[in-house]
This record gives structure tokens, sequence and C-alpha cells, in this order.
């Protein structure tokens, strides 16, 4: 099957006073339609830096280098026009954020923001729109949506929180949802019950999702293939079942041996 | 952040300023029903120049015999309409600039950026007097526009650095990774987030235009006569400051007290909005 994403050589640097810092050197790697990969690595690996520029929302100080490119659809998504890229954005393709909290717009309700991307999209007027997010809040699990609606974010916990962003990704069923450590801001308990919720819908709807995270347990319970990234290179592409029984990676056996085990009598 | 009514008591100056200028908005909005005679009407040139305040004349007469408390009430009207109007176009202006600015790429924002350097730096009272002087007397929403198209810069460098931090925000990366066109994002998720600072930096405006629009008639070149304002009534004043006081004293105080009213809830305004912010 022809990958839905296929990311070549991507290079990507940020400039600022101290100079160019490069945080993400020549990777390559592919994503099938339908499929749950995961992006690990530590902090400043390079992860998010390739999830914003999947996304073309990379801040203006990032520069992505020539010979780079981003097929979805087909398409490179390096050479779109914004009036195009914008289209794909929210319909074939969203992104979950870290932090809910962050990510929601705090003086607007919760409800206006996941109708928003069907009204910004053309499918459908407010009414429906309306209708379409109540119906999806639902979906995600939030208790009474129509009153939820309209509430504003700071009255939502966290995993609500969480859970309203993935109704707004979600929504228009895109293709592929880069989900940017979706759980890490949340508390332990709440964790497994997003990450349940976000693998049942892509199920559902047969999206692909790019998981971003440092969080190998989280790996290992959500992922069919893994990469793993370390100073913006690709160290290991596997399956979850060999990255865990036959690292090949001196990197990813460190990882893995840095990962909190609960032993009894310990 | 919400901007919610406080139960905690308010400061005598607070209240003081706040029913100051709620008689004073109150009085624009009714001078036409309360005023006891015709603001641009005249009496006997005989008998009635020029006459000191009485019961039948609270704020005395003028020169032509006008009495000068309905010219006062109207004046009010005209005074703070226009201030109110200026504004307006400020807020506009700048929102529209600063909004703009702020969420463009670093060519256009330094462009117009110059632009507001460049207007900083041009006397505005000397770019509104060639104005008027090109284009005439004017009525009080003319004054106003001018005013108010003048006056903007200040605000809008107010408004683009509070969209530069909230342009930055994850709420607003997420509202492009959604698909959420450039207008829609800078109407819907920014500007929304910059109002608190647009009220402190009208409170700042309001007092400044104020004045400004009096001294701009008081000199001749302002709302063009007879419409009364506070500036108009001192500009009929100019010439006998000694022998009709009355002319001079309650404009002045008129101005005055909106001016410092205004900045005691201005600065009462920034209290809270700080306090909000943390």
């Amino acid at each position: 099957m022809n990958p839905l994403l296929s990311v070549e050589n991507l290079r990507v640097a940020f400039a600022d006073r101290r100079g160019v810092r490069v945080a993400v050197d020549g990777t390559s790697f592919t994503v099938a339609p339908g499929e749950v990969v995961a992006l690990v690595g530590e902090s400043g690996s390079g992860k998010s830096a390739t999830a914003l520029a999947i996304m073309g929302i990379l801040p203006d100080n990032a520069r992505v280098g020539p010979g780079s490119a981003i097929r979805f659809d087909g398409n490179d998504l390096l050479v779109m026009p914004e009036r195009e890229l914008r289209r794909l954005r929210g319909r074939r393709l969203a992104m979950v954020f870290q932090e809910p909290a962050a990510a929601l717009n705090p003086v607007m309700k919760v409800g206006e923001q996941v109708a928003e991307v069907a009204i910004v999209h053309g499918e459908g007027d407010r009414q429906v729109a309306r209708a379409r997010a109540v119906a999806m809040l639902e979906r995600v699990g939030l208790p009474d949506a129509a009153r939820l609606y309209d509430a504003y974010p700071h009255e939502l916990s966290g995993g609500m929180r969480q859970r309203v962003m993935i109704a707004a990704a979600l929504l228009l069923e895109p293709a592929l949802v880069i989900a940017d450590e979706p759980t890490s801001s949340l508390d332990v308990t709440v964790q497994a019950q997003v990450l349940r919720l976000l693998l049942e819908l892509q199920r559902a709807s047969g999206t692909a999702v790019l998981l971003i995270t440092h969080d190998l347990g989280v790996v290992a319970e959500t992922c069919e293939r893994a990469i793993v990234m370390r100073a913006g290179r690709i160290v290991e592409t596997a399956t979850v079942d060999d990255l865990f029984h036959a690292p090949a990676h001196e990197y990813t056996r460190e990882l893995l041996a840095a990962m909190p085990r609960i032993r009894k009598g310990a | 952040m919400t901007l919610r009514p406080r139960a905690r008591p308010g400061r005598l100056s607070v209240r003081i300023a706040t029913a100051t200028l709620a008689v004073l908005v109150l009085v624009a909005l009714l001078a036409p029903w309360i005023a006891p005679y015709d603001p641009s009407r005249s009496g006997s040139a005989d008998t009635e120049r020029l006459l000191p305040p009485s019961s039948a004349h609270p704020f005395g007469t003028d020169a032509i015999a006008r009495d000068v408390f309905s010219r006062f009430l109207a004046g009010t009207s005209v005074s703070l309409g226009t201030a109110a109007l200026a504004l307006v176009v400020v807020v506009v202006v700048s929102m529209t600039w600063g909004g703009i600015a702020g969420l463009a790429g670093p060519r256009t924002d330094r462009w117009m950026m110059r632009a507001v350097d460049v207007l900083l730096a041009t006397p505005r009272l000397l770019v509104l007097l060639a104005l008027v002087a090109f284009l005439g007397r004017l009525s009080p929403g003319a004054l106003a526009l001018l005013i108010g198209l003048t006056s903007w810069p200040q605000m809008s460098r107010i408004v683009r650095a509070r969209v530069r931090d909230i342009a930055v925000a994850d709420y607003v990366t997420a509202a492009r990774a959604m698909g959420v066109p450039f207008r829609r994002i800078l109407v819907r998720h920014v500007l929304p987030g910059t109002i608190p600072a647009v009220l402190a930096g009208a409170v700042l405006t309001l007092a400044a235009v104020i004045p400004l629009e009096a001294a701009l008639t008081f000199f001749g070149v302002g709302i063009a006569p007879p419409t009364p304002s506070w500036g108009a009534i001192l500009h009929d004043a100019r010439d006998r400051t000694l022998d009709a006081w009355w002319l001079l004293v309650f404009p002045s105080l008129a101005i005055a007290a909106t001016v410092l009213s205004v900045n005691v809830l201005g600065e009462r305004l920034e209290r809270d909005l700080a306090e909000d912010a943390r």
C-alpha cells in the first residue's frame, strides 16, 4: 500500500540570536493509512519540530532544508501554497497538542472551538456545526455534552480538556492525526483513559496516528511501529515487538533501561 | 481573564470620579431636554449681554447674550460625543493596524511599525492644524475623525505587543493546525485577548482627546461656531477673562473634572487588570 505520509530527508533548523540550531537532521519515515506509529525520543530530539513541519506551522524563525520533502496524499506539503495547506489542516491532517490547557483558547467556549473546525472547512453553518460538535463531545465521553458546549476551558479538568482537543482534531475524521505527547500533562489515572479514547476513535474512523512520546510504556500499549529519534536523527525504526525484545540500537537500549518499573518486593 | 464587577469597597476618589462622569454623561444625553434656553439663541443685546450668574442664568450670559448654562449643557454633549467618537476611531484603527502587524510576518510587521514610528515622530498638533487649515472649519464629527485618525499610533503599539504575546500561545498554533484562516484567527482568537490592554489604553486616549478638542476649538480651529462645546465657550471667553469669569470657570472645571475622573478610573482599572493577570 502507498504510504499516507512520507517524510523524506527532513531537515529543520531554528535561528536565534545565538546562531542556528539544527533540530531535525535528515529524517525519513513513512506512515501507512490507518497505522499507529510512535515517534519516540527524549526532549530536544526533534520530535515536535518534525510534527510542526508536517503540519506546516513551524514558527517564523524555523527553516526547512532544501532537499526535504513531506508527501501526504501524494503531494509535497513543503511546496504546497498556504491556501491549499490550510484546507488540509483540520480536515485531512490534524494535531492534538501536549498541553490542552494552553491549546484551548481561554476566552472561547469549548464547544465553539470544536464547531469552528467544521465552520472553517465549510462543513455546515453554525447550527449544523454546533450539532456536530455536541455529538462529537458525546463521542469523546464528555458527560452532558449539550451543556458542556457552553463551558469555558477553565471550568474543565485536564482530562476533559484533552478530550475536547481530541474531539476537535477528529471531528472531520482526518486521514492522519499527529498527537504530540497527548497525555504527558495529565494525571496518570487519566492518561490511560485518554489514550484508549484516542485509539478507539482511530479504529472507528480509520485515521492514522503519529504518536509523539517519550514514554515507552505508552508505546508498548498503543503502537504497531516505533521510530526512535535522537538529536534530530532517526536511530531505529522497528515494530514494537522487536523494539522491546531486540532493540537494535544502543540508544534504544538505554531508553528501555531508563523506563521505571514496578518490581514485586522492591 | 474575566472582567467582573468587584464587591470590594471603592476608595472615595473612585466613587467621586464615577459619580462625576455619570453626571456628565447624563447631562450630555439629556442636554436638549434640560437646557432652559436654546443654546444658540441670543437675548436682548442691551439688557442680557455678559450678565453674571443669576437664578435666571445660572452660568451667566456671553458677549452675544446667549445663556451660558444652556450652551454648557449642549457643549457637554458635543465635547464628550466628539471624544467618544475619536476614541472609537482610535480603537478600531489601532486594533486593525496593531493586530495585523503583530500577526504578520517580520517584513510586514517592520514596515507597519516604521509607519507608526513616523506618525509618532510627527507633532500631532501641527498635523491637525495643517489639516484644519486645509479643510476649513469643522463639524464635531469631522473633528472627532481627524483627532481619532491622528491619535491611534500609540495604542497600535500596545495592541501589537499584546498580539505578539498571544500569537505564540499554543491556542493560536492549535487554531492554525485546525485550518482556521488568518482573518478569523485575528478576530476570534487574538484580538479578544488584547481587550484588557486596549481598555487601559483607551482611558489614556480619552484623557488626551478631551483637552485636545477643547484646545483646538479654543484656538478657533476646531469645531465651527455656533456649535457649542467646552472649548467653544472658552473661545468666546478669550478676550474677557477678567470681566466675565463665568465664561472661563465652568467649562474649565468641566474639562479638569472629566480628565481627572477618567485618570482616577483608569488607575483603578489598571490595578484591577494587574490583579486579574496574576
